[in-house]
């Protein structure tokens, strides 16, 4: 249990996602403008990575590596990533439209999104069992939507502040992140 | 033929031929592969013992957080230990860290190093602190990081993990 | 559009980096040092140039083309993850400690939105000759700009910039001169984000300068006209 919990802390402070680790950079420079939909990206991540994450750690644990083809890998995640997102995609639409409507506009943005591919591709590296996998990605998830929705209302206030020509937009977006990043790897310490 | 089973066919064709040219790819690889990362962890043990003048055998372990044990010989057929190096990772405050232990049959500690590591802010200098463990067999002289409580943490893990078994795997 | 054109529109006026915003992931991760960023390049330029060559070719076959343009997106992720997969594989057996320090960010170039954007805005529509062209100068484009990152941050952050393996150069004097430390902040996270950021607003500073110095001109051609 107890490693369960430095695990959950670590995933979501100490190794956060997008601050230390560099994953899901472009939703997070790109979808962050506004508060709202900062929320709906960051639900919407951690509702797939959850999904794909489990299916794709299954996936090798019972297939690949009874198998012996462990270097399908890279094809096999991509591919299973893919193909649930336009699942989850149909069947939102049809069981929850508010839902739908609510996350609908981020799912296909999802797929190339390098941190659902990345967290699964880590599971498997880090050698987590089922249960810390769970822990992990979804302490990963928490991770992606805390920091991208305090990164909006900062861009928020940004938007009216007198900044620079040249610094408008994503320059000083990357510098702010950073003072992020100062303060979420100093947590530890 | 309707249009998504032909749809369906055209992408299994496809990963089928993918597939194939990657399982020979891995052929051509998977041994030379294995030679290097085998090359990568006794290149470390070369530093101590170079491998003109000693024997290495390798002891390599799925589970618990020992990754590997070095037997290390004066010839191929002797049964006495000369020394012994420990590869064990522990979980620091960034990820596993990796260290390498490396320990004389009197059980001194010769030196240990940290062969891997993702830690940050003062936890960085664990690359070379002095955690004062010298005598394999006790880690009662440790010494953390001050202000790195997670890095330090693993490093007594990854001590202690030695501490308990090193008089067996020594023989004494 | 000429061939030398089409090749330099990657690096300058399309710069998947700088002027498109893509593929900032690696960016950030990869360019604690010179070493990683020139490794990287390499795999891109590996993948890039044989992905859009292997699309441009299926997409060109009249026959092939009917039949992949229904599952288009999906053939096109496996074959760039099958090329992903074998420059995974190359790096492991034979630069295997280039392999370790790249990490993750090998199997990810998968989802590298340049590569697949490249597949489906150019490939698709372009003859293989200038597919190929067009991937080498996106590489070269991303590869340049991942270079000059990690040349910015390895150099303030540890005052040295490793070429490759143990080729290394020592600027430690100029800190040395300075009388300061090199300022590891630099190498880590935060590091990244700041000198990407300044980066870009230089650059940004730079082609706007451009873009109003050409338009001035043009005005005075017209007046004098």
């Amino acid at each position: 249990m107890d490693n369960l919990i430095a695990l959950a802390f670590s995933a979501f402070i100490l190794q956060n996602i997008i601050l230390t680790q560099f994953l899901g950079i472009c939703p997070f420079i790109g979808v962050s403008t506004k508060r709202s939909s900062a929320l709906g990206m960051g639900f919407a991540v951690i509702f797939v990575m959850l999904i794909s994450s489990s299916v794709t750690w299954v996936l090798y644990t019972y297939v690949l590596e009874t198998l012996d083809i462990v270097y399908m890998r890279t094809i096999v995640f991509i591919l299973v990533i893919a193909a649930l997102v336009q699942m989850v995609e149909t069947f939102l639409k049809k069981v929850s439209p508010s839902l739908y409507k609510a996350l609908g506009i981020y799912l296909p943005l999802i797929t190339t999104n390098c941190a659902v591919l990345g967290v699964a591709v880590l599971n498997i590296t880090n050698g987590h069992s089922f249960i810390e996998m769970l822990v992990y990605t979804t302490f990963i998830g928490l991770g992606f939507l805390f920091v991208i929705y305090i990164f909006s209302m900062m861009r928020e206030k940004l938007g009216r502040a007198p900044v620079p020509k040249a610094f408008k937009g994503a320059p000083i977006a990357l510098i702010v992140a950073a003072v992020l990043a100062i303060i979420f790897t100093r947590f530890g310490d | 033929m309707s249009g998504g089973l032909k749809s369906g066919l055209v992408l299994l064709t496809f990963g089928l031929i993918c597939g194939l040219l990657l399982a020979v790819v891995n052929e051509f690889t998977v041994d030379k592969i294995a030679a290097e990362e085998l090359r990568l962890k006794t290149q470390a043990i070369e530093e101590y013992y170079s491998l003109d003048e000693y024997y290495i055998e390798i002891e390599e372990f799925e589970e618990g957080n020992i990754d590997s044990i070095f037997y290390i010989k004066e010839s191929e057929d002797s049964d006495e230990v000369y020394a012994l190096a420990y590869s064990v990772s522990a979980n620091g405050y960034g990820g596993a860290i990796t260290a390498l232990v490396v320990i004389e049959n009197d059980l001194t500690v010769q030196d240990y190093k940290i062969i891997s590591h993702s830690e940050s802010g003062p936890g960085t200098v664990v690359t070379d602190y002095d955690f004062n463990y010298s005598q394999a067999d006790s880690i009662s002289s440790f010494d953390g990081i001050a202000g790195a409580t997670y890095t330090s943490n693993a490093m007594r893990e990854i001590f202690s993990t030695i501490a308990d078994r090193v008089e067996s795997d020594m023989g004494v | 559009m000429t061939k030398k054109e089409n090749f330099l529109k990657g690096i300058f006026k399309e710069n998947p980096i700088f002027v498109a915003l893509l593929g900032l992931c690696p960016t950030l991760a990869v360019t604690t040092s010179l070493e990683n960023a020139i490794g990287m390049t390499i795999a891109v330029i590996f993948v890039l140039v044989l992905s859009n060559f292997i699309i441009s070719l299926i997409m060109h076959n009249d026959k092939l083309a009917n039949l992949v343009k229904p599952v288009r997106i999906p053939v096109y992720i496996v074959v760039i993850a099958t090329l992903v997969t074998v420059v995974e594989m190359l790096m492991h057996a034979y630069l295997i400690e280039l392999y370790n320090s790249l990490g993750i960010f090998i199997p990810l170039i998968v989802v590298n939105c340049i590569i697949l954007g490249r597949a489906e805005a150019f490939a698709s529509e372009n003859k293989p000759i200038d597919s190929v062209i067009d991937g080498l100068g996106m590489a070269f484009g991303f590869g340049l700009a991942i270079m000059l990152v990690s040349i910015f941050r390895e150099f303030l952050g540890a005052g040295v910039l490793t070429i490759w393996k143990s080729l290394q150069v020592d600027l430690t004097f100029i800190f040395d001169f300075l009388r300061i430390e090199p300022i590891d902040m630099f190498i880590k996270p935060a590091g990244a984000f700041i000198s990407l950021g300044f980066i870009l607003a230089i650059i940004i500073a730079i082609t706007n300068r451009f873009k109003a110095r050409m338009a001035e001109k043009e005005k005075e051609v017209k007046s004098n006209g």
